[in-house]
């Protein structure tokens, strides 16, 4: 840390010269651009190829990315070229910021399946990599309890399950809301208010985010935590070979699915955000994707490593689209949970 | 300077009041003033929505306040006969409210030491969590008002046949009990203002409090501004108002306050030794069984490249703060010596929770400051706002000590004011300010609330690196950071207060 530099960003004098090359403004979330993370590997591979220079800002996840892009709105003043980190949720939301490819295609866009292509190809988004959620077992803590792995939804209801899985707050966290979002697929609205009125006396907490989540789960204070099936790629690689398990459930597993993509009305040259663009999805930079990133990479080409090809596959993918706007899933959510507090015992 | 109110204020004192004034005018004044503006032109703020919110804060609030002060006033009483226990009280102080919350995990989760299903993860956990960080608070003042009162007044008492009750009834109520009610509105504010704890022991909705919906409302991506604003004006309100009925009764607050802080030269001793003790015990239930993790993660260059990359911006952001919020307080002090409202300008934001003066800062400002641009401004603003009660409560005491003799034979013979000040001024300024200058460092150093609201395009601080390392798996060195920040902020403190009772 050079604290001169910090006194010339704190004083808002960080104006590039006329010689500068030229600037390209990407905002992304907290983990892709912090140290051993994916952004550490790409970014500078990136401005060795375009000869221009990265400006990265960061946001906590996906959704601050989305916030932020709301308010530069507001402020009438677009300060971000590209943004990399937006999910299928937020593309409803966030697609009136974007710009559009209209008969442009990323270079290397054709590997990319389609089950991972959100919306019509020319509306802008571009899938960089995706995952599946899943509820991780312990299975040392579920055989010290007499646990069975549960293998439906509804199995969470159980008894035997009451206060033994942990979930993260919808309003708050990514994986949290696609659990929300799972739950609303698969019920019409009556029955997703009963199932969150009987699940609310089941889970142990609901964490603000994953990690909070998963630091619980790891500390052994729940057999069952709602994460990525990648979780068990991270345990593998580190060294504990079967304790913690993806569950897949009959009644499917949502996925997640990232993407990055051009701002309407933004400064830098096209050309340059294109090139951005293609180089996510180049054969080198979605090779370094999964063990940086704990996701899947959005091509099919690409070799995986040992512990995600033994991954689980999901019987059934769910919430490519979402079935309603997240805001009123939520909406419906919070009533759920009031609703059954006001008439617990 | 003057020596009497009724002169004329000098130039240094209105150089200070317009100082004072124009801060807090620009710094959550007008912040204040453009989110309520914001915030009552919605009618959102009366729905039920938001308004079933501020009743169970207030609720819990009330609940966590009031037990707290039942426990902490006798508390206080018995403490203040055992000096060399009182450190004890100081534990508020020492831990910062993530390690607390992450202590109770340890201590009362489901794989804890004292595995208990209501004291974890429920409303009974926060109320418990509030009154373990409160009732110590409440005691320690109410002990120090009680050094106010003259040891033979109570021994006359006695010999006089007065019992217990009698002598608490007839002595020590009267001289404690706004000190007393002092301490339980701090509590009561602090408990509403409480975020960690909510967030990490209340097990999610329904227990939610004002500041933990304003942080679903921002954090969330469909960003609902109103919703947070209107959450924002209750938690404000129900903060200043109680707040504002004890400021009317200031005189005597100040007044005992003062007098207290004159006199109390209670027994430091075993402070270090208590404070060291109390981090052994954390620091024994953070390592539990895993010493050998622990020690390879130290080992590790990359760990400590890391952290002396954050603690460069946690500094820079640390000291900018202390030394903003440090430079407000003494200009206040030269200002309320002669105008006694500046002292209650400059308490009011103990009763503003970060989210609310971020929010308010970001409404008011958002056209000229990008929140995510990676500027400092912002963020140094909101944690010297909330130093600023800190530092003046600090300083105050220490203006109302003037050697006016000695400044007055200082001028006599001719001295210089520069030099008046060093030689007569400064000696006796010179511990407080170092103190207050650690204090406000340690404090502000844990702060992580602020940067829910605003970027940095910096190596992250401390704080966030923390989170980050947990958003990354990285779990032992998420915890080895967080050792090294509370022993980090304990030792600044205890540097802090012993150099403040040398």
């Amino acid at each position: 840390m050079r604290l001169p530099g910090l006194l010339i960003f704190a004083l808002g004098l960080n104006s590039a010269t006329a010689a500068a090359p030229t600037e390209l403004r990407v905002l992304t979330y907290d983990s892709l651009h912090s140290k051993g993370g994916w952004g550490e590997k790409i970014f500078p591979a990136f401005e060795k190829t375009c000869g221009c220079r990265l400006k990265i800002s960061t946001a906590g996840d996906g959704a601050q990315i989305l916030t932020r892009l709301e308010l530069e709105r507001a402020r009438g003043k677009p300060g971000t070229d590209v943004v990399i980190g937006l999910d299928q949720n937020l593309w409803g939301t966030s697609k009136k910021y974007i710009e559009g490819w209209k008969d442009w295609r990323p270079e290397g866009f054709d590997k990319i399946p389609v089950s991972l292509r959100i919306g019509p190809d020319g509306e802008g988004f571009l899938p960089f990599d995706h995952g599946v959620f899943a509820f991780m077992w312990d299975s040392k803590k579920g055989d010290e309890l007499k646990l069975k792995a549960p293998s439906h939804l509804a199995d969470l209801l159980k008894p035997e399950f009451r206060r033994r899985l942990i979930l993260q707050d919808p309003r708050t966290s990514t994986p949290g809301l696609s659990f929300v979002l799972l739950t609303r697929i698969l019920k019409d609205p009556a029955d997703f208010r009963l199932f969150w009125g009987a699940l609310r006396g089941q889970w142990l907490t609901l964490a603000q985010g994953w990690d909070a989540a998963y630091g619980l789960f790891l500390r052994g204070e729940a057999p069952l935590v709602w994460s990525y099936t990648t979780s068990q790629a991270y345990h593998r690689e580190h060294g504990d070979p079967s304790r913690y398990q993806a569950l897949i459930f009959e009644d499917g597993n949502p996925v997640q699915i990232e993407g990055a993509a051009i701002v309407q009305g933004s400064a830098a040259p096209l050309a340059l955000k294109r090139a951005l663009l293609e180089f996510l999805i180049s054969p080198s930079a979605q090779e370094s994707l999964p063990k940086r990133q704990w996701m899947l990479p959005a091509r099919a080409d690409v070799p995986l490593p040992a512990s995600f090809s033994e991954l689980p596959k999901p019987k059934k993918r769910l919430g490519t689209h979402p079935v309603a706007p997240p805001a009123t899933v939520l909406k419906e959510w919070e009533g759920a949970i009031r609703t059954s507090a006001t008439s617990a015992p | 300077m003057s020596n009497s109110r009724f002169a004329s204020p000098s130039r240094a004192e209105w150089i200070s009041l317009v100082g004072v004034v124009s801060f807090c005018v620009l710094a959550f004044g007008f912040p204040l003033a453009v989110l309520f503006a914001k915030a009552l032109g919605s009618p959102l703020w009366l729905s039920a929505d938001i308004t079933g919110v501020a009743q169970f804060t207030a609720y819990q609030a009330a609940l966590s306040a009031s037990v707290s002060g039942v426990i902490g006033y006798p508390l206080g009483v018995w403490m203040h006969r055992r000096p060399a226990l009182r450190p004890a009280l100081e534990i508020p102080f020492v831990l910062p409210t993530i390690v607390v919350a992450t202590l109770w995990v340890s201590t009362f989760g489901v794989s804890g030491w004292l595995p208990s299903m209501r004291l974890i993860y429920s409303f009974e956990a926060v109320i418990a969590a509030h009154v373990f960080l409160n009732a110590p608070w409440i005691a320690g003042l109410v002990a120090t008002s009680m050094d106010s009162i003259p040891a033979p007044e109570i021994e006359a008492a006695r010999t006089l046949g007065a019992r217990g009750g009698r002598r608490l009834r007839e002595i020590i109520w009267p001289r404690t009990r706004w000190a007393f009610a002092s301490a339980v509105f701090q509590a009561y504010s602090l408990s509403a203002m409480s975020f960690v704890i909510v967030l990490l022991l209340g097990g999610g909705p329904p227990v939610e409090t004002l500041q933990t919906s304003i942080y679903a409302r921002v954090r969330a991506g469909t960003l609902d501004l109103d919703g947070a604003m209107a959450c924002a004006l209750w938690l404000v309100i129900m903060t200043t108002v109680p707040w504002g009925a004890l400021i009317a009764c200031s005189p005597t607050i100040r007044d005992s306050a003062v007098a207290s802080a004159r006199r109390r030269v209670p027994n430091r001793s075993g402070r270090p030794a208590l404070l060291g003790g109390l981090c052994a015990v954390a620091l024994l239930l953070m390592f539990q069984s895993r010493y050998s993790i622990f020690v390879s993660i130290f080992s590790e260059a990359e760990f400590w490249i890391q952290v002396a990359n954050s603690l460069g911006t946690t500094l820079f952001l640390a000291v900018g703060a202390t030394c903003v919020g440090f430079a407000v307080a003494a200009a206040g002090v030269v200002a309320s010596r002669r105008w006694r409202s500046v002292g209650i300008l400059l308490a009011f934001p103990s009763g503003l929770a970060v989210m609310v003066l971020g929010l308010g800062i970001w409404l008011a400002y958002v056209r000229w400051v990008d929140p995510f641009d990676g500027s400092f401004i912002a963020l140094i603003l909101i944690q010297s706002v909330n130093l600023l009660p800190i530092a003046y409560r600090k300083l105050w005491p220490v203006s109302l000590s003037e050697p006016r003799m000695q400044l007055e034979a200082a001028r006599t013979l001719g001295a210089t004011p520069w030099r008046t000040f060093m030689e007569v001024e400064w000696p006796r300024w010179r511990r407080p300010v170092i103190a207050t200058g650690m204090l406000l460092l340690a404090l502000s150093i844990g702060e992580v609330a602020a940067y829910s609201l605003f970027a940095l395009d910096a190596p992250p601080p401390l704080a966030v690196l923390l989170t980050q390392w947990m958003g990354r798996y990285e779990f032992e060195k998420a915890q080895c950071l967080g050792l090294l920040l509370m022993i980090g902020c304990a030792s600044l403190i205890l540097v802090s207060e012993s150099v403040d009772f040398e």
